[in-house]
């Protein structure tokens, strides 16, 4: 079922979780607290100027900076050690420049998620990542975590977004790369090395963005297989096809399990928890429609090797988009149970990755909690529940395996008692060396958490 | 007299180690057989190098570099030298880096889509190649049957159809570079999660200033399932902007929304390049589509209706291959057309907000008045990035002084409406002193600082992107600048 898109999901009023909300100004929030320990303090400069004051104040104090935004990501990476001030951007929150007719917007990095997609849908324009608006957090740190969903196969990562960023390096000077046109190489381009920095290089303060307009129709499609063979099988045909899928992912039963619990249809309480592959078509009536066609003779092909196909209902479709978005996210960031990690490898290669996951969860004491693989895009994301222990041997399992398969990816999220013998990335960065220079570059005294990257 | 000449030359360095290794044929010292690398694209400035290496490998590369950072000598790396900013200029008259035979395609994946090649590989030759296994490499610089991938590299370049699929970092996954000390990184891949920072992202478009790239992982992608290309013919050079405004309003994104000015199309007729465009039009519109075939058709209705809003004169559209190659022709020969107006021709290179190409263009005609040159327009309106073409003779140095006056000004102008200095060709030398319009002294100071990290000496491509008298705030630069001396 196709469905026109409407901006209805944003009337929604989300709850909101006390638990990251600053009680008062410069007082951490709970979960800040609980990631970062008790000697945190928080300064929320209200412009640049302010900002370069913090910095420069904060210079031999023996304090550790730290730039945030609302504190949403606070888990990623190892914690630093002693005195830590977030250098929070939650009240340069404005947004400076939109330009509806020229597609672009120049935003604050303390504007938040909500207002962001709000503002945009007045156009019916969107930032083409999967935005769910009833996520919270900010835009700086959309950036520095370099947030990517399962639309990068279509519409590419953040990093291709960006035309324009600034920012107050550590030692207090300002920062400036592109602008407010989408075709730009005058300068080095600064965007690309501070996204996913994590903080490690400065504070941004502006990201400008390249917006497109909201499809007029989006259609989602599932197909449940019992053999992840048949499933990858099926999900590999798309890319011999003139179908572009903005979202294709084959995942586990326990991934079917998690978004059935989210969907509302009572048609979705039939689905079999099976293997899954998930498709979502975005575009204009007749575009969508052709790539439906398409696809019905793809099902047809493998009709024997699959249990059913559905077409997502209207109530579902927003359910699983906001599951697959979520899906990169700890549900509960105080869990310590709970494990999240994303593989990144050449696309074709997600299919011996899912082996040497089933493999590797065989041999261990962990719980699935789900698992995605994109074969268009190379990425896939394992979510794993266990005690300590398990978390432990598990992450060196998977840590081998990415090494074996060439891979590369990220701990997207780990539990608190084992975050600081965790290193961000799976594999060792090769080029450590040079990229310590550039970081002394932005951070001379070595005043920011330079080892959370 | 060009102004480089007043740059001090180094010392002659001691050729014998380089000459232990690099077969004669391929190290050129004569004065007469350098100077062919006086310049590349932009002929405006001229400095002859004292030596010329032409790599075959990385570790020739590496044993160069070495070799340079012994003799205190600074480096340039050199692709087709189709460059349009002075990139390849040896402004300090040191040693050229060619690379033009370093032009394997390594390995194409065709499963995975991407294709390792050394940076010599020439921009057409890789989507030849990749063609029979059904992808293609998406960037495509006006000069793609000469221009080199690891020149595209270094510049960042575009092309026409780049408004749908992104410049060239967008297909760039990974590089191998020679840094300035000879040392070689291996940055990014073709796995799009790469720990640690976008180091790839951060080198595209450097313009050599980082070292030099002696491999690049590219990303290809299918070609499009369907194409329609079409002409729009109009009376005023305004209402074909105001079409391209109406265009990207609508959300429609074409694989290219290029326009041509009356100027432009005069010379474009008059040349072997001539693709029946009407002599008498004011400014013609090339728009092209790619997609799908149902969607492509709702789109057609869309683009006819805002051609008669906007009152195009004509309306024609490509029924087969040869009708598309035909509307192409004239667009693609533009700048050989140009060459024959005379003896010169200085393209600028400059983005505009796309909502400001008219009010921009009718200010553009007003500073060639006042500076008395001819201006021709062939441009990517689709993404703002105009290319106001001078031509002009360059022996008459009062008419070249005009030329550099009016580029100056039109550059402010793109600045002063939102837009920026360069969108597609670089800064390099031509653009270096105008990088302030752009950046503050602090800014710059960033960039230098980063330039200082990776090339302490700046060996690599000096004097390029950044203005001479910029120093940044630990006084390391003005040091550093004693080097070449």
């Amino acid at each position: 079922m196709n469905l026109k898109t409407s901006h209805s999901s944003n009337a929604q009023d989300p709850q909101i979780d006390e638990r990251f909300q600053r009680p008062e100004p410069s007082t951490p929030s709970e979960h800040e607290r609980w990631c970062y320990g008790d000697d945190v303090e928080v300064s929320e400069p209200e412009n640049e100027e302010e900002l370069i004051d913090i910095i420069e104040n904060s210079a031999g104090k023996g304090q550790t900076l730290i730039p945030t935004g609302l504190g949403h990501h606070a888990y990623l990476g190892p914690p630093p050690e002693g005195k830590i001030l977030l250098v929070s951007t939650s009240r340069m929150n404005s947004i400076v420049q939109y330009e509806p007719e020229d597609f672009t917007i120049g935003v604050q990095a303390g504007v938040s998620l909500r207002h962001f997609i709000q503002e945009l849908a007045t156009n019916d324009q969107e930032l083409a990542l999967d935005l769910d608006p009833q996520r919270d957090g900010t835009i700086g740190g959309l950036v520095a975590a370099n947030w990517h969903g399962p639309r990068r196969h279509q519409h590419g990562l953040l990093r291709s977004l960006i035309i324009g960023l600034s920012g107050v390096r550590a030692n207090g000077v300002r920062f400036k790369s592109g602008g407010m046109v989408v075709k730009n190489v005058a300068g080095y381009d600064l965007g690309k090395l501070l996204v996913g920095s994590l903080g490690t290089l400065g504070v941004i303060t502006q990201i400008n963005f390249k917006l497109r307009q909201r499809s007029e129709v989006v259609s989602m499609g599932l197909g449940f297989f019992k053999d992840p063979e048949d499933a990858f099988a099926f999900a590999q045909e798309f890319a011999y096809n003139s179908v572009e899928p903005a979202i294709l992912e084959v995942f586990n039963p326990e991934a079917v399990a998690g978004f059935k619990k989210e969907c509302s249809s009572s048609h979705s309480k039939d689905w079999p928890s099976e293997w899954g592959v998930v498709w979502k078509l975005e575009g204009n009536e007749s575009s969508v429609e052709t790539q439906e066609r398409e696809i019905e003779a793809l099902k047809k092909n493998r009709s024997a090797s699959a249990s059913g196909f559905e077409s997502l209902e209207t109530e579902d479709l927003s359910a699983v988009s906001r599951y697959l978005t979520q899906f990169s996210e700890p549900d509960d960031p105080f869990r310590q149970d709970l494990a999240l990690l994303r593989f990144s490898l050449p696309a074709r290669n997600t299919r011996q990755l899912c082996r040497d996951v089933g493999r590797i969860q065989k041999d261990s004491k962990l719980l699935s909690e789900g698992q995605l693989f994109s074969p268009l895009s190379g990425m896939s994301v394992i979510r794993l529940r266990g005690d300590r222990p398990a978390l432990k041997a598990g992450l060196t399992s998977y840590r081998e395996l990415a090494k074996e398969a060439s891979a590369q990816g990220k701990v997207l999220f780990v539990g608190k008692d084992l975050r600081r013998e965790q290193t961000y990335s799976l594999r060792a960065d090769p080029n450590r060396a040079l990229a310590e220079k550039i970081q002394k570059v932005f951070d001379p005294k070595q005043c920011l958490h330079r080892s959370r990257l | 007299m060009s102004h480089l000449d007043s740059v001090s030359s180094p010392k002659t360095p001691d050729f014998s180690a380089l000459k232990s290794w690099i077969p004669p044929e391929r190290l050129i010292t004569d004065p007469g057989e350098v100077s062919v690398y006086e310049c590349d694209g932009l002929p405006l400035h001229k400095k002859s190098p004292i030596a010329v290496v032409l790599c075959k490998s990385e570790e020739e590369v590496v044993q160069t570099v070495k070799w340079c950072d012994r003799e205190g000598l600074p480096f340039v790396p050199r692709g087709a030298g189709t460059g349009l900013s002075g990139g390849a200029t040896p402004i300090t008259a040191g040693v050229i880096i060619d690379l033009n035979r370093m032009n394997r395609i390594k390995h194409i994946d065709a499963e995975n889509r991407f294709a390792i090649v050394e940076p010599g590989v020439i921009n057409n030759h890789l989507s030849d190649a990749t063609r029979p296994q059904g992808l293609e490499y998406a960037p495509d610089p006006s000069s793609q049957r000469a221009c080199t991938i690891g020149g595209n590299v270094a510049e960042n370049s575009g092309g026409p159809h780049c408004l749908k699929y992104g410049v060239t970092t967008d297909h760039v996954l990974g590089l191998r570079v020679v840094l300035p000390d000879g040392q070689i990184v291996q940055m990014g891949g073709p796995e799009i999660d790469q720990p640690g920072y976008d180091l790839t992202g951060l080198f595209v478009g450097t313009e050599g200033t980082f070292g030099i790239v002696t491999e690049v992982t590219v990303n290809l992608i299918p070609p499009p399932p369907s194409v329609r290309t079409y002409l729009a013919i109009f009376d005023s050079l305004g209402l074909a902007c105001r079409m391209v405004s109406q265009i990207t309003r609508s959300g429609i994104l074409p694989a290219a929304l290029e326009i041509m000015d009356q100027n432009t199309i005069r010379a474009v007729e008059a040349s072997v390049f001539r693709a029946g465009y009407p002599e008498d039009a004011a400014a013609v519109l090339l728009i092209e589509t790619h997609g799908i075939d149902d969607s492509l058709a709702d789109e057609e209705a869309r683009i006819i209706e805002f051609a008669q809003e906007c009152h195009a004169i004509e309306f024609r559209t490509a029924n087969d291959e040869k009708e598309r190659m035909d509307l192409w022709k004239g667009r693609k020969g533009a700048f050989g057309a140009m060459g024959r107006v005379n003896t010169d021709l200085y393209v600028l290179d400059g983005v505009v907000p796309r909502t400001q190409l008219e009010s921009v263009l009718n200010r553009v005609g007003e500073i060639a008045e006042k500076h008395q040159v001819t201006v021709s327009n062939v441009f990517h309106a689709g993404d703002g990035n105009l290319h106001p073409n001078i031509s002009y003779d360059g022996r008459d140095p009062e008419e070249s002084h005009r030329v550099l006056e009016a580029g100056k000004e039109i550059l402010q102008l793109c600045v002063d409406s939102g837009g920026t200095i360069s969108g597609e060709h670089g800064i390099g030398l031509e653009k270096s002193e105008f990088l302030p319009m752009v950046f503050s002294d602090e800014h710059i100071d960033t960039m230098i600082e980063l330039r200082l990290a990776v090339d302490p000496q700046e060996r690599s491509n000096p004097q390029k992107i950044f203005p001479d008298n910029r120093v940044s705030k630990d006084g390391g630069r003005q040091k550093l600048n004693k080097v070449p001396q």
